[in-house]
Order: C-alpha cells, then sequence, then structure tokens
C-alpha cells in the first residue's frame, strides 16, 4: 500500500523524491535532506517495509545519475552484534559527462563488505577496493557507498582528457581489490553458505559472478537513462 | 556517532608509516596513492571548517587495508577502534 510520497531538495545540486510502501504506519512527510534521513529511519521500524529511494544529482560536477535504490532488506537486527558483516555484490549504473562525451558506466558484481563496527555501519569496497562510507544503518550505509561511487566517477571524468583515458581510468579503478578487506569478505561468503548469516529478504547471487565495468558512449539519452539499475546481494 | 581521527593525524601516520605516498584533493575527496594503490575517498571535512578537520575511523581504516600499510606502524600514530 502506498502510503506516503514526498519531494526535498537543497540548492541547486540535489533534489531527490521517496515513495514508501508499507503495510504499517507511515507519514509523507516533506522537507530537508535530515526530514530525509529521519524517514528512512522511520521506514526501518516498518515491519513490512518496502521502499523505493530515485534521487537525482546535477550540479557543478555535470553528472547526471539517478539512482533507483531499493532498500535492501537490510536491518539492522540482521547485523546484531559488532564485528558482524555482510558480503555484497552491486551493480550501478550512472550516466555522465566527461570531456566531449556522455557516457553510461555499468558497473556488475561489484564487491563490498556492509560490516557493524564499533562506530556505526561500513559499507568497505573490495571491488572497488579505494572507497567507503558509514551510515547509521545499513541502508544509509549502502546510500552514501553509491553515492560515493558515483562522485568518484565523476572525480575521474575531471581527470582525464579523452574518453580512453576515461576508460582506462574507470577500469583500474574498479579491478583494484582491497587486499586487506576481501578474506573478510570470502569468509563472509563461506558463513553465508554454512547458514550462519542470514539477511531475511535479500537476495543471493554466487560469490564469483562475473565481475565487469563498461564505459559506452550515449549516442543518444533517453528518459529511461534516468533510471539506473542499482541493487545489491548477497554473495553466496 | 562514528569515531574520528584528525586529518593532520593521518597525514603524520602515512608521512611515517607510507613514505613516497602521493595525495592530491579532488572535488569531495583527498586521493591518496601508494603501493601502486589508491585510496579515492578520504573527505575533505565539512565545509568551511578544512582545517584539520575530523575524519571518520572506517576511511583511515579502508585506507590502509588498500594501500597495504602495516597496521603495527599506524597504531603508533592512531588509534582507529
Amino acid at each position: 500500500m502506498l502510503v506516503g510520497t514526498g519531494l526535498c531538495g537543497s540548492g541547486l545540486t540535489a533534489c531527490c523524491r521517496v515513495a514508501i510502501k508499507s503495510d504499517g504506519p507511515c507519514q509523507a512527510r516533506e522537507g530537508s535532506a535530515q526530514v530525509l534521513r529521519r524517514l528512512f529511519f522511520d521506514a526501518l521500524d516498518i515491519p513490512a517495509r518496502e521502499a523505493n529511494i530515485l534521487t537525482l544529482g546535477l550540479g557543478q560536477s555535470h553528472l547526471l545519475a539517478w539512482s533507483n535504490f531499493k532498500m535492501s532488506n537490510i536491518a539492522s537486527e540482521d547485523l546484531p552484534s559488532v564485528g558482524s558483516r555482510i558480503p555484497l555484490l552491486f551493480t550501478y549504473r550512472d550516466t555522465l559527462f566527461g570531456n566531449g562525451f556522455v557516457v553510461e558506466v555499468r558497473a556488475r558484481n561489484g564487491r563490498a563488505l556492509c560490516a557493524r563496527e564499533p562506530d556505526g555501519f561500513w559499507m568497505y569496497g573490495v571491488n572497488p577496493g579505494g572507497m567507503a562510507a558509514v551510515g547509521e544503518n545499513p541502508d544509509s550505509a549502502h546510500a552514501a557507498f553509491r553515492r560515493t561511487f558515483s562522485n568518484i566517477l565523476v572525480d575521474l571524468a575531471f581527470e582525464t582528457p579523452s574518453l580512453e583515458a576515461f576508460r582506462g581510468a574507470v577500469q583500474k579503478f574498479f579491478d583494484e581489490t582491497n587486499d586487506g578487506y576481501e578474506p573478510e569478505w570470502l569468509e563472509a561468503v563461506q558463513a553465508v553458505r554454512d547458514h550462519k548469516i542470514t539477511a531475511v529478504g535479500i537476495p543471493q547471487a554466487p560469490a564469483d559472478s562475473p565481475r565487469a565495468i563498461a564505459v559506452t558512449i550515449k549516442q543518444v539519452v533517453r528518459v529511461e537513462d534516468n533510471r539506473a539499475d542499482l541493487e545489491a546481494r548477497m554473495a553466496a | 556517532m562514528a569515531s574520528v581521527v584528525k586529518l593532520n593525524d593521518v597525514w603524520a601516520m602515512l608521512n611515517n608509516c607510507a613514505a613516497g605516498h602521493l595525495r592530491k584533493q579532488s572535488r569531495e575527496y583527498w586521493i591518496v596513492t601508494y603501493n601502486k594503490k589508491t585510496y579515492r575517498s578520504l573527505p575533505l571535512g565539512p565545509h568551511g571548517h578544512r582545517h584539520n578537520p575530523e575524519i571518520e575511523s572506517g576511511h583511515v581504516r579502508s585506507l590502509v587495508r588498500q594501500l597495504g600499510i602495516s597496521s603495527e606502524c599506524v597504531e603508533i600514530y592512531l588509534d582507529l577502534s
């Protein structure tokens, strides 16, 4: 049952639209990013929740990226204790402007470790290994990780003078493995296989699902490009 | 609330534990390269408060592991717990 939709934004650089589906009580809210975060937390308390969060970033970075972020059903209670780990595979798509080109970047089966640390929920990149993000719950950590991924792609666009240079930089970024966290990711995969980790509602995928990143020229821009593929699955 | 460390302490750690590292500033992050690996999401700090800002420790934990820096050396300069 759709119980609430809202719009919020902060100046020219960001706006977002939220739709919450729930069997439980929920109120439509509008306002700032703080209110949006508050809404996320409320959503976590909804017994049978399903939320789609659409965000649009269009600022001085020339980033054009819609994220269709389906809440992953990773609830705080799925990571009950400090030290808990969930191995994730993620698929993202970004459309962005480079120097003289518009490209789509599609990352498939990137690897990340969702960890409950004493200081919050962290998403540590394994591939790409050179990034991390934090949140007050698994969903906000994932959302922050997603934004960071897009921001880094824009950084790479700024750093590179040509499409080929950009493509090479993106490939290098994605291929770099965090050798420090990879063993923990693999241990967590084994724990999933041994049924020691269960996260209700998170679809599973083989841990060795083929990992790839592709940078393709956008010849025609369509309205569908506003929807980024975004999913997180538990590696098993 | 994430635990934090001072950015200047991170630089001190890198200067002593990752000699020869390179760092540069992008739009939103510090980018640190060492051992042919790069960490790209070390925060600059909040807007307007970028003189020795506080950095969430998890970024440094991830940076240390990504760049292959000795944890024993890191512990001399930073408390990342």
